[in-house]
């Protein structure tokens, strides 16, 4: 597809964009700065617009005309939650941060049981099962394996000590034999998120140097 | 004839006196029946009682009759010069008391303060009668052995009528000025009198200031203690402070009778201090004059010198009286000439409390002006007021002393210069090191000194800023003359110091300011030569996978079973089914989302099911609808006009998506448009979430993938969960997948190419993997590259390495 009319115009200003954002491999400038000020602005203006007519209309100004007066309560927690602007009566807004941050610690505490903590030991489970046409020793092994990472990774973040004991401080050996196996597996992990985030933002850099071929040919083309 | 002793002081007059010359009494008349010798002994009698009877007092009348009754008689020049000047003297004295007592007297012939006097003596005089005066502490035990009666000086009246005896007409007159008068006549509040209950309490006793009999004590006790103790005297009472004076007489005094009571007078007065207070506080050391307490003593002068005190003694002849010391003793004293006089300077020391030391009241008022004395005033004889203030505990000072109030001198601050202190090249205190707690306790002003600059101060005309910032400087040089110069003591730095101090800082701020800024410099270009050097090659390398070696990429040829996965979920979806796609990454990672997603959104729109856009980001619902516009390139028929609904933005996070979980039509019940939800073809069958075919996640960060995994599969009821995620949320979200809360995965570039590969499509993840390979590539030889030259190379840092 080739851009036409203004759709050329702003292919022409991401290409030049684009480029000024290339410029903080010399190091950091003032043509970075400006572009990243502009990214900033445009991107908090968006965010209001989008706010106003995404948010603000829809679940409270339509309601409230329509005659919903069960909008008060959020439109009401809402202005106290304003008050968190100024000190002086920052403590009027405490009643909706209480209701948001109870809320939303009840959610994350039920979804981390319920969604990861079971899930999780359910598909560890779950892993022993061998596959529709899978032999059973590699759903064995790879349970096993599985396992064992799991319960290693748990025991090398275990830093209990016997009570009592001689050697009180250090690990028992079992522990420590699991810790170690479960250091290799949280370094494999870390690695692996490590070239992850590198892959991404390879990924990054080869569809903004895709951007500049295509915008070259495209204004080489013409 | 015989003298007449007065009934009230005892004192004798002469018999042609009718009243006292003393105390001004009446006299009782003279028996007329007395036989009156008329032969040339009593005349010679009536001399002798008038040059040797220890009386210098003879009237003047008398005198005179004598000379003209016998001019004939042989008389000595120097006996008859001290007869002339005393009968002039003498006239001249009586003469102004009668005026004085004239104006004084009241109705009974007597002034109020002789009367409560004689009241006194006439008590104290019963008590002698009744039982021995007791020895006073403050006599000087090693006195001579003088026997005196003691119905002679047993009154108060007494003493101070001797003492007006040998003083000449003038002294006189100045002791009985009215001015001195207006305090002696107050006996209430000065106790003038010797008081005979002094057994009662004698350590609290007040002691004459000046006594010298007790300053010279020790210098006459010692010898008395080392020989034999002579026996104690005998019924010798003599005021108080008044005896030793005739120690101090010297020989020259005796030959100077004119000038001994103004000699003694003055040394008194030299004690006493009338001079003004500016004068006292130059003093400095209390030394009395070697001529006032010589101790050059003869057995003749000594014998001269207790006339007036043994006035009434029995008459013995000149050349039988009894020495007071013995021979050793004087040659004791004579010794003791100067040592003594050292020893009683250090006695006297006036910097130690001397409790016991008083002043009588008497001698105070004497030569001091009334204007400059007052009762309540204590005055040290021998150093200014300022040694009222020295260390007097209150337990050692007697109790008619603690309520005399130290004059308050008013203390003059000197004004504390403020200008820096020259350098006069001496030697400077070296400086105290301070422990570390006694640093932080000292004063800031203590350490800095404050300097008030001149020319501000001498403005003539200034602004009101100005003015302000002199008020504020004097305020702050007030505060600080008013703080204790001790704190200041140990921290002066002269202008020396602090110029050098001020320029090894500066020096060694400009060294470390070019040293740093050098280095960072130096730093600073190496690493962006590196970071260019590094931005180009990958540059380089993108740009060459995508054109170059664009054909010379590996392709996939196993799939991931998760993004098989995906496509069969997608491609299992009914035809009336609604897809929602629920955006929540960052605009950053557009591009990497773009090329992920866009194979699974055209394997949609090639199925040509309903899509519904939900973005969590505010800026996603427009990366999203770019994507669909995107994938209308590749996917032309597809009518996004009616099969694509943009349900907006969606606040709330966590909250939110659980209760998108729990309904979705009251959740979200208009669309980005404001159009109702349940208006809405693709949607108005949709109540809860599992009603749509697929929920289709792109996200970047796998925090946000595991809340809608949390809070949203559970309620899903088989409607398939995938998830589009940036590469590097993958491996998070990876065991969820295999626990099978989610459906499929797409993450990353890759899982978008191998999107293309199942869909046979080619999009652009299939044109820039080859780019993809070589930068990974490049990465990892970077990656381990650089982790063996750390390895191998030590830390240039200094750090410790693990």
């Amino acid at each position: 597809m080739i851009p036409t009319g203004l759709d050329l115009v702003w292919v022409i200003v991401s290409f030049i964009l684009t480029f000024l954002v290339f410029s903080y491999f010399l190091g950091d400038n003032a043509v970075y700065r400006f572009v990243m000020a502009l990214f900033i602005g445009v991107s908090a203006g968006y965010f209001a617009v989008v706010l106003i007519f995404q948010v603000i209309l829809p679940n409270l100004v339509v309601p409230l005309v329509s005659g919903d007066r069960l909008v008060l309560v959020p439109l009401v927690l809402s202005g106290l939650l304003m008050f968190k602007l100024t000190p002086r009566f920052s403590r009027m807004g405490n009643i909706p941060m209480a209701y948001l941050v109870g809320a939303g610690a009840a959610i994350a505490v039920g979804g981390a049981v319920m969604g990861t903590l079971f899930g999780q030991v359910k598909g560890a489970w779950s892993a022993f099962l061998p596959s529709s046409g899978e032999s059973p020793f590699l759903a064995y092994l790879e349970g096993g394996f599985l396992l064992i990472g799991t319960l290693a990774s748990l025991a090398y973040f275990h830093f209990n000590a016997k009570k009592g004991s001689a050697t009180s401080g250090k690990r028992t050996v079992l522990v420590a034999i699991f810790a170690w196996i479960g250091k290799i597996f949280i370094s494999i992990t870390l690695g692996v998120v490590f070239a992850s985030v590198l892959t991404a933002a390879a990924t990054a850099l080869i569809e903004r140097t895709d951007f500049i071929l295509q915008t070259i040919q495209l204004l080489a083309g013409k | 004839m015989d003298k007449r002793p007065c009934p009230i002081c005892t004192r004798l007059n002469e018999p042609q006196e009718t009243h006292c010359w003393f105390c001004h009494a009446e006299l009782a008349p003279v028996s007329t029946d007395q036989p009156q010798s008329s032969d040339w002994l009593s005349g010679l009698r009536q001399d002798q009682d008038a040059t040797s009877d220890n009386n210098p007092i003879l009237p003047a009348e008398s005198t005179k009759s004598n000379e003209t009754d016998k001019p004939d008689e042989f008389v000595p020049d120097w006996l008859s010069r001290i007869r002339s000047k005393e009968a002039v003297e003498r006239a001249e004295k009586k003469a102004q008391e009668d005026k004085y007592w004239a104006e004084k007297q009241s109705h009974s012939g007597v002034p109020d303060w002789l009367q409560s006097l004689n009241e006194d003596n006439a008590e104290i005089k019963t008590n002698n009668e009744v039982e021995p005066a007791p020895p006073d502490p403050n006599k000087v035990k090693s006195a001579s052995p003088i026997e005196e009666p003691s119905t002679t000086f047993a009154s108060g009246d007494d003493w101070l009528e001797s003492l007006k005896s040998w003083q000449s007409a003038d002294e006189t007159d100045n002791l009985i000025q009215p001015e001195n008068l207006e305090i002696t006549e107050s006996p209430a509040e000065i106790e003038i009198t010797p008081q005979p209950e002094s057994q009662e309490f004698p350590e609290i006793l007040p002691e004459p200031e000046f006594d010298l009999g007790k300053i010279f004590s020790p210098l006459i006790e010692e010898p008395v203690i080392e020989s034999e103790k002579p026996a104690e005297p005998q019924g010798v009472v003599l005021p108080e402070g008044f005896q030793p004076f005739d120690l101090t007489f010297d020989e020259t005094e005796i030959q100077e009778t004119n000038r001994q009571p103004e000699q003694v007078d003055s040394d008194l007065s030299s004690t006493v201090d009338s001079r003004p207070q500016e004068e006292l506080e130059i003093e400095s050391a209390p030394v009395l004059p070697n001529e006032n307490v010589d101790n050059h003593f003869s057995n003749e002068d000594l014998a001269i010198s207790l006339e007036p005190i043994i006035e009434d003694s029995p008459v013995q002849p000149l050349e039988s009286a009894q020495p007071i010391f013995s021979d050793d003793q004087i040659d004791i004293s004579q010794s003791l000439d100067q040592s003594g006089l050292n020893f009683f300077n250090d006695l006297i020391d006036v910097t130690q409390p001397q409790p016991n030391i008083l002043i009588e009241p008497e001698e105070i008022v004497e030569n001091v002006p009334t204007d400059e004395v007052s009762a309540d005033i204590p005055i040290n004889p021998f150093k200014g007021d300022d040694l009222l203030l020295e260390p007097f505990a209150p337990d050692d000072l007697p109790e008619w002393l603690t309520d005399v109030k130290p004059i308050e001198k008013p203390v003059k601050e000197k004004p504390r210069s403020v200008t820096p202190a020259v350098d006069d090249g001496s030697p400077r205190p070296e400086k105290g090191n301070l422990p570390v707690w006694l640093a932080a306790l000292r004063p800031v002003e203590a350490v800095e000194m404050v300097a008030i600059p001149e020319e501000k101060a001498q403005e003539g005309e200034t602004t009101d800023g100005d003015q302000a910032a002199n008020v504020m400087l004097e305020i702050s040089a007030a505060t600080f003359i008013g703080k204790p110069s001790d704190l200041s003591g140990g921290l002066r730095v002269s202008n020396r110091q602090k110029t050098n101090a001020a320029l090894l800082s500066e020096i060694a701020a400009n060294a470390e300011t070019v040293e740093e800024s050098e280095k960072n410099s130096a730093v600073g270009i190496k690493n962006t030569l590196w970071r260019s050097l590094l931005a180009l090659v990958f540059i380089v390398v993108a740009f060459l996978g995508g054109t170059v070696l664009n054909g010379y990429g590996l392709q996939p040829a196993l799939f991931p079973g998760e993004v098989v996965h995906t496509f069969d979920r997608i491609n299992s979806i009914a035809a009336d089914k609604t897809v929602l796609i629920a955006g929540d990454f960052e605009a950053g990672f557009a591009g990497e989302i773009r090329l992920t997603s866009q194979a699974l959104i055209e394997h949609i729109m090639r199925r040509n099911l309903n899509i519904a856009l939900m973005s969590i980001n505010p800026v996603d619902s427009a990366l999203l609808a770019d994507q669909i516009e995107r994938g209308l390139a590749f996917v032309p028929t597809y009518q996004a006009v009616g099969k694509v609904v943009d349900l907006g933005y969606f606040p709330g996070g966590a909250i939110a998506v659980q209760d998108l979980g729990n309904s979705f039509a009251n959740t979200v019940p208009l669309t980005a448009d404001l159009v109702a939800t349940s208006s809405i073809d693709s949607l108005k069958n949709i109540q809860n979430m599992a009603d749509f075919g697929a929920i289709i996640v792109i996200t970047d960060k796998a925090e946000t993938a595991r809340v809608w995994i949390e809070q949203l599969q559970p309620t899903l009821n088989g409607t398939p969960l995938l998830m589009v995620t940036s590469a590097q949320a993958s491996p998070l979200i990876q065991p969820y997948y295999q626990s099978g809360q989610v459906s499929g995965i797409v993450s990353g570039m890759a899982g978008g190419l191998v999107y293309e590969r199942i869909m046979g499509s080619t999009g652009e993840a299939g044109r820039n993997h080859t780019s993809l390979q070589l930068l990974s590539v490049l990465m990892a030889a970077l990656v381990l590259g650089g982790g063996f030259i750390s390895l191998v190379k030590p830390d240039s840092t200094g750090g410790k390495r693990q």
